[in-house]
């Protein structure tokens, strides 16, 4: 059976994984935190933490609040920095098996572009994701994402900057994310990642406060599962480059949903923080599916539900 | 509650808690503090609050539950002559097993304990029987001294030696911001045990996160027991 997917086909280096499932950036840390509960070497790929030029402290607490079948978090981007990473993290990640793929957001397109140089080369980081999709910062993050023009200046500026494989991530929170996509995959995306999370609040009523402290935050987890599969459907419709799918994948059955509506690879995210062995619970899921279905390639799936 | 965890219990250290999947909703894990532990079994002692406590404490004699743990760091014993525990309602369910804990080394061991009103007294007895030297206080005068437990914890600390003297708390942040103030005016070394709420529990998320005076720190893996003067409480 043969589970390998190429992100990055129209890269020198490209970007083999091993099979489709990774974790989704802010929710698996750099890795290390949950290598004592199960195997992370088995996983398709790893997305770390967002990472920007300088350390960033994040938002004020309460940064976390659940909802219906979801969870609204603004984090604000809480990270030890690019040079950090790359003296602390990138070290240890040199020695893995699985590929470390470096999420990384900035505040200008300079600032992209810096961050995207200084990972360049670096030992034990296989590929960049460029998130112009965050909700949680206040200045750039979804802004670039939001328009297309933008979106493929911040794009160009990376590929320039470093030889790395690079994956963009968009927002859905704009108007056109087919447009978005294909000016993306224009500018030299390797490929595109979606969804990130959507933009949301929650009131104490007693308090008569948001219960974020920084008011708004973004929306994840199964809550979020239709929009982003069919945000996938369109994206993956309108671009010829690999598709990465995220957004409320709990279980196999939902990653497969993703895979044939397009996605090459899915990333897991908030299922995470209730399972942590459901990355490896669904690669084992989607195998077992593979087996009773007689599918001998992913690749067979993959866009295998579009009409 | 009493759970048989014995791959947990093996390792667990007082301070450290568990992280429990309740049911498919709510969604997330709750965190429980180890209360107490014997063999192969853990206790854990909890108020019902909400929809996950609620649903916890209806589960049956034998239910499986998936429990992540021991997570975190707990306390940092250290024999010195006097310990002294200060909680404050269900804060009180981690410092039993610290108690548990301490009895077996050559120390005196004061337990301080408050709460609004008698009826919401916690373990009074319990600590007794372990040998160690109980004092409690209501804010309604109903049990023991009228007032704060930190009224209590002053007056205790003015006839011990700073240097003798170690200090361990748990309860609500304004009563752990004023044992870290009282702790600070009499130079005596003291560990609190913060609550927020826990999203991963193992360091990932960044969601459970408190003021420390050199950044943001993790509740769930850096703590959740702190050295007070790390910490900028209601700042
Ligand atoms: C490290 C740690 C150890 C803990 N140990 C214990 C323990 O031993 N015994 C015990 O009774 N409780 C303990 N708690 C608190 C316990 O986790 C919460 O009471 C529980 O998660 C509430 O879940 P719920 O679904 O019932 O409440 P929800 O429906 O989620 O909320 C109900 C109310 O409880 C409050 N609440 C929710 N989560 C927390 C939280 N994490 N901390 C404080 N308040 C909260 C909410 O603000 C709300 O007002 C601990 C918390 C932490 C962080
Ligand atoms: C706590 C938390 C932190 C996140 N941090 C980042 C981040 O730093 N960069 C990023 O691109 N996405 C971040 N995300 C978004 C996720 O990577 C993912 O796109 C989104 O949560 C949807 O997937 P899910 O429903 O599986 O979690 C974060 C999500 C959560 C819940």
């Amino acid at each position: 059976m043969n589970l390998s997917v190429q992100l990055a086909p129209k890269n020198k280096q490209g970007l083999l994984l091993t099979n489709p499932v990774m974790t989704a950036s802010g929710t698996f840390g750099y890795g290390t935190e949950y290598s004592r509960l199960f195997d992370i070497q088995k996983l398709g790929a790893i997305v770390c933490k967002g990472t920007t030029l300088n350390h960033k402290d994040g938002n004020p607490q309460p940064r976390i609040v659940e909802t219906a079948s979801g969870l609204l978090n603004s984090i604000g981007l809480q990270n030890i920095g690019v040079n950090a990473l790359i003296k602390e993290k990138a070290p240890l990640w040199a020695s893995w098996q699985v590929p470390v793929i470096v999420n990384i957001a900035g505040e200008t397109i300079d600032e992209y572009a810096r961050i995207a140089n200084e990972l360049d080369g670096v030992a034990g980081i296989r590929a960049i994701e460029v998130n112009i999709s965050c909700p949680n910062i206040k200045a750039g993050g979804a802004e670039f994402g939001a328009n297309p023009k933008s979106a493929a200046e911040v794009t160009a500026a990376v590929k320039t900057a470093t030889s790395l494989p690079v994956l963009v991530k968009l927002t859905i929170n704009t108007s056109d994310i087919a447009e978005i996509a294909m000016a993306v995959a224009e500018a030299g995306a390797d490929a595109i990642s979606l969804i990130n999370t959507l933009r949301g609040m929650a009131i104490d009523i007693i308090m008569r406060r948001p219960l974020l402290g920084n008011i708004i935050g973004g929306l994840s987890g199964p809550a979020i599962k239709p929009v982003a599969l069919h945000m996938v459907y369109k994206v993956a419709g309108a671009v010829d480059v690999p598709v990465i799918g995220c957004g409320g994948i709990t279980t196999a059955s939902d990653a497969i949903e993703f895979i044939m509506a397009g996605a090459s690879a899915v990333q897991v995210g908030t299922a995470i923080f209730t399972n942590p062995r459901a990355p490896l619970d669904i690669l084992e899921g989607i195998e077992q599916f593979m087996k009773k279905e007689g599918i001998e390639d992913i690749a067979e799936l993959v866009g295998a539900a579009r009409y | 509650m009493s759970l048989e965890a014995g791959k947990i219990a093996k390792i667990a250290k007082p301070g450290q808690f568990l992280h429990i999947k309740i049911d498919d909703m709510p969604f997330l894990r709750r965190p429980f503090s180890l209360h107490r532990m014997y063999n192969s079994n853990i206790d854990i002692f909890y108020h019902v609050v909400g929809k996950g406590t609620q649903a916890l404490s209806q589960k049956e004699s034998g239910a499986k539950l998936d429990i992540l743990g021991p997570l975190g760091n707990g306390f940092e014993i250290k024999e010195i002559k006097n310990q002294v525990l200060i909680g404050g309602g269900i804060g009180i369910a981690p410092l039993f097993a610290l108690a548990e804990a301490l009895v077996n080394t050559s120390t005196q061991i004061c337990v301080i304990i408050g709460a609004k009103t008698k009826e919401r007294l916690l373990c009074e007895e319990d600590f007794a029987k372990l040998g160690c030297k109980v004092q409690v206080a209501t804010e309604d005068g109903t049990g023991g001294k009228k007032g704060m437990a930190t009224d209590i914890l002053k007056d205790i600390l003015l006839s011990l030696p700073p240097t003798e003297t170690i200090l361990y708390s748990s309860g609500p942040n304004k009563m752990l911001a004023e044992v870290s103030r009282v702790a600070n005016v009499a130079s005596v070394s003291c560990q609190i045990s913060l609550e927020e709420t826990i999203c991963c529990g193992v360091g990932a998320c960044l969601g459970c996160v408190v003021k420390t005076a050199t950044g943001y720190k993790r509740v769930c893996s850096e703590g959740p027991v702190f050295k007070s003067d790390e910490i900028l409480l209601g700042s």
